[in-house]
């Protein structure tokens, strides 16, 4: 198993050595940049926290924090209770993150890398490609902690004034760490794909760890309203209280502190207790490997071999209902409608398009929460001239727009490098790239007449607002977002990729870097037309005020047509380029 | 159905050749294929056959040369031309998170079919291909052979005169292979010109009116098998390992013996 092992292990070194000496010359700058930026950060790591932790220990420090402990209680009086406990929590955090992100690397790694039906078929014994396999989807979790979290407890270490053993035990400790936490990952997602094909979890984990994202940011806009404070002395408390002494970060840092401290005994009993915990899980994964690791791996070919289920009536019925919504869109080319079906229908089906709806739904929701407690539509300062939208309205239209363009990214995202490998249907098909770019923009266009037009009357209703400006801020949103729609579009075809395997492989730097470029320029522009419309129209009489308003408007509206007109140029060239 | 008649070419590749930086994939290729022949388009791996294949289809723009179907060039009058062709890949990469019926709708929206004739042809291939039963299901869980089925169904929905075909057989059960081979012959008879690449010679021999070989991205080699023989009784292997230099390799593997 060893010799197994090692062959195997060379060869994955051997590709990262060959792909990195074949790669482009930016990429390779671009891989020590990276490089550079991470020893930056693990030197600057290092020193703050040992600066820190000495700042902790002067007995200056301890007397200050004995007087102000004096006055408040609930102050710790002795720091060094703190630091003692500072590999301990950083250990914790260190686990907490490695239970959540290790179950989606271990299943890409254990079931989805392309190599296993070679390694499967091949004379090499299973537990060697699991020990492979996991320690291979583990390199991202170790390249953090040895490059981030190991300056923190070297720091912590070198302020504390510990000798080098301790500095010996934190590199164990961190080669040790993930492998409770992955070892139960992986015990995790081999019984998993024994029920679910390995592509179908990790789509669910994919929507899952969206959810924990928009959690997360959620708790951080509603979070002053609900913990008013956050920095107390009860915190600080808290946090000690979380060193809970069942958990393993709490003895693996307990015994880093003995080992530091030239205290063997606790050493000695803490660090076996995480030493052999973690090898015994660990091996629990290896014996399992083998049998679990087929099913799971068989698994593969199944993804989703239930027929769809047809509505009531049958297949007839459901082609009436297509037929009918199809009609809303009926001004669209027969071919263009079909892309559009088409990509609708893959959209709903794939689990990580939809993990991309969180986000601007959850900003949705928050944004409808604080509205209706009132608390998101700042007064107009009374001395500021007419012609300046109200800064609740025109907040209300910025974020109806912004929600609109994460939906709109979410659901046409790159528009042409979504086809992937099935391009050549459309490719092959005798429909012109105009017509292809007609269906992908009509999907990409579509948050913003549907979601944005509810979300501005709802504000208006809400709010009170009258219905010119109400008309005035939808006019802007369908404007605005029809030239970024369509400017996303053909940049997307401008610059495709086609060949990916995740969805976040789909966008091109060159895209992303003009986009950024292009659409605060633009809505600068249009936006700059509108108010400037308004401001001149306001300072002139009659129907010469209103004149110069409409022209401000139709200045925007000719600035769209013509970045529509221009995306829809370089899409239809970028499209007449692409080769299969 | 031999060509001549007078009948003009349905597919018709005019000193076609592909560059990649300093390489010449094609080096100048002329064939013509015309109504109711199946042309067989051999040659070893790397040969330029599904390079040409390509150019012909419009999935390549050829850095030379002229690429024609039904008369129209495929890159100057693309929609024409690409309405005249079905194409099936050697790979089939089909969406798949779209049912097979679902994938005939998009066929039939794309080439600007009658959803009612587009659905009832579909259903006719489904039962001729035997996926009726699993037309509901995803083409994510079809075996490879299935995926191939559900591409050939997708070709000959809008009744191609022009029928690309590259590597049609591989991954196909026999009953499946027969059933491609008996299909071929039906749309031939019907008028449409097909031109298959593959690599089982018995294929060509069996079906095929004439065959091409190709080798180094040069025509080496066109005509019926018995042009091909020139009188002789060699068979098409012999032939084809004659002209694209295998039978050095039939040396060396007999002298590793």
């Amino acid at each position: 198993m060893l010799q197994a092992i090692w062959v195997l292990t060379r060869a994955r070194m051997q590709i990262w050595r060959n792909t990195l000496w074949r790669s482009p010359l930016p990429t390779k700058l671009g891989l020590a940049a990276l490089a550079g930026l991470i020893t930056l950060a693990a030197l600057g790591l290092y020193n703050f926290t040992r600066f820190v932790v000495r700042g902790l220990r002067d007995p200056e420090f301890s007397v200050m924090l004995q007087q102000a402990a004096a006055e408040n209680p609930s102050l710790p009086a002795d720091p060094m209770l703190m630091l003692a406990a500072l590999p301990g929590l950083v250990l914790l955090a260190a686990l907490s993150l490695l239970v959540f992100s290790s179950f989606s690397s271990l299943l890409v790694s254990l079931y989805l890398s392309g190599d296993l039906e070679m390694l499967l078929v091949a004379p090499v014994p299973m537990r060697a490609v699991f020990v492979v396999k996991f320690f291979g989807g583990l390199l991202p979790q170790y390249l953090l902690l040895f490059a981030l979290l190991g300056p923190v407890l070297l720091g912590y270490g070198q302020g504390m004034g510990y000798g080098p053993v301790y500095h010996l035990c934190t590199v164990l400790v961190l080669g040790l760490l993930p492998l409770l936490p992955a070892g139960l990952g992986a015990l995790l997602v081999m019984a998993v794909v024994r029920v679910l094909p390995a592509h179908r979890a990790r789509e669910i984990v994919s929507v899952l760890g969206g959810l924990i994202a928009v959690a997360f940011y959620v708790l951080s806009q509603l979070g002053d309203t609900w913990f008013p404070r956050v920095a107390t002395p009860d915190t600080l408390a808290a946090l000690l209280r979380a060193e809970l002494p069942a958990l393993p970060s709490t003895w693996a840092g307990r015994a880093l502190v003995a080992v530091g401290e030239g205290r063997p005994v606790p050493a000695i009993f803490y660090g076996s207790l995480f030493v052999v915990v973690s090898l015994a899980v660990f091996a629990a994964c290896l014996v399992l490997a083998e049998r679990l690791s087929y099913t799971g791996w068989s698994n593969l070919v199944a993804q989703g071999g239930r027929p769809r289920r047809a509505q009531r009536g049958g297949r007839e019925a459901q082609r009436r209902v297509s037929a009918a919504w199809l009609r809303v869109v009926t001004p669209l080319p027969p071919e263009a409608r079909a892309i559009l079906v088409k990509d609708v229908r893959l959209f709903f089906r794939d689990l990580s398009n939809l993990q991309a709806l969180i986000f601007p739904i959850a900003f949705a929701l928050i944004w409808f929460y604080q509205l209706l407690v009132g608390r998101s539509r700042p007064e107009a300062a009374p001395e500021a001239p007419a012609w300046l939208p109200e800064p609740g309205g025109f907040g209300a239209t910025a974020v109806a727009f912004f929600i609109c363009l994460s939906l709109s990214s979410a659901l046409a995202g790159t528009g042409v490098s979504r086809e992937g490998r099935t391009f050549w249907i459309l490719k092959i098909a005798p429909i012109s790239p105009l017509s292809i770019l007609l269906g992908k923009l009509t999907l990409a266009y579509l948050p913003f007449p549907t979601a944005g037009t509810f979300f501005l009357v709802v504000f208006a209703v809400v709010q009170g607002l009258d219905l010119l400006s109400l008309a005035q801020q939808w006019a802007f949103l369908v404007l605005a977002g029809l030239g970024c729609a369509a400017f996303g579009i053909g940049l997307g075809a401008a610059f495709p990729r086609l060949i990916w395997e995740t969805p976040r492989q789909q966008r091109t730097w060159q895209s992303g870097c003009l986009g950024a470029l292009f659409y605060p320029l633009y809505l600068a522009v249009v936006a700059g037309l509108v108010i400037g419309g308004a401001a001149l129209g306001d300072s002139l009489e009659g129907a010469v005020g209103l004149g110069v308003r409409l022209a401000g408007w139709a200045g925007a509206v000719l600035v769209t047509g013509g970045v529509v007109w221009l995306s829809a140029q370089i899409g239809v060239r970028g499209l007449e380029r692409i080769e299969l | 159905m031999a060509h001549g008649n007078g009948a003009a070419p349905l597919i018709e590749a005019i000193g076609l050749q592909k560059r990649y930086g300093a390489t010449l994939a094609v080096k100048g290729v002329d064939l013509a294929v015309y109504p109711g022949e199946i042309v067989g388009f051999l040659g070893p791996n790397g040969a330029g056959k599904t390079t040409t294949i390509k150019m012909l289809t419009g999935l390549l723009r050829p850095s030379a040369g002229t690429a024609r179907i039904g008369g129209f060039d495929i890159q100057r009058e693309p929609l024409q031309a690409k309405a005249l062709l079905g194409y099936v890949p050697d790979q089939p990469y089909l969406p798949d998170k779209l049912t097979a019926r679902e994938y005939i709708q998009l066929i039939a929206g794309l080439y600007r079919l009658d959803p009612r004739q587009a659905a009832q042809r579909g259903e006719e291939l489904l039962h001729l291909f035997g996926l009726a039963e699993r037309g509901d299901e995803l083409l994510g869980s079809y075996s490879h052979g299935m995926r191939q089925k559900a591409v050939v169904i997708g070709a000959l929905l809008h009744d191609p005169r022009a029928f690309f075909l590259d590597e049609p057989t591989v991954g196909l059960d026999p009953r499946s292979a027969r059933l491609i081979k008996d299909m071929l012959r039906q749309v031939a008879n019907q008028g449409t010109a097909v031109l298959m690449s593959t690599h089982i010679l018995e294929i060509a021999e069996r079906m095929c009116d004439r065959v091409i070989i190709i080798n180094a991205g040069v025509i080496v080699a066109a005509g019926t098998l018995e042009e091909l023989r020139a009188g002789g009784q060699a068979s098409l292997e012999d032939i084809f390992l004659t002209l694209t230099g295998g039978a050095e390799a039939a040396a060396i593997a007999e002298a590793l013996r």
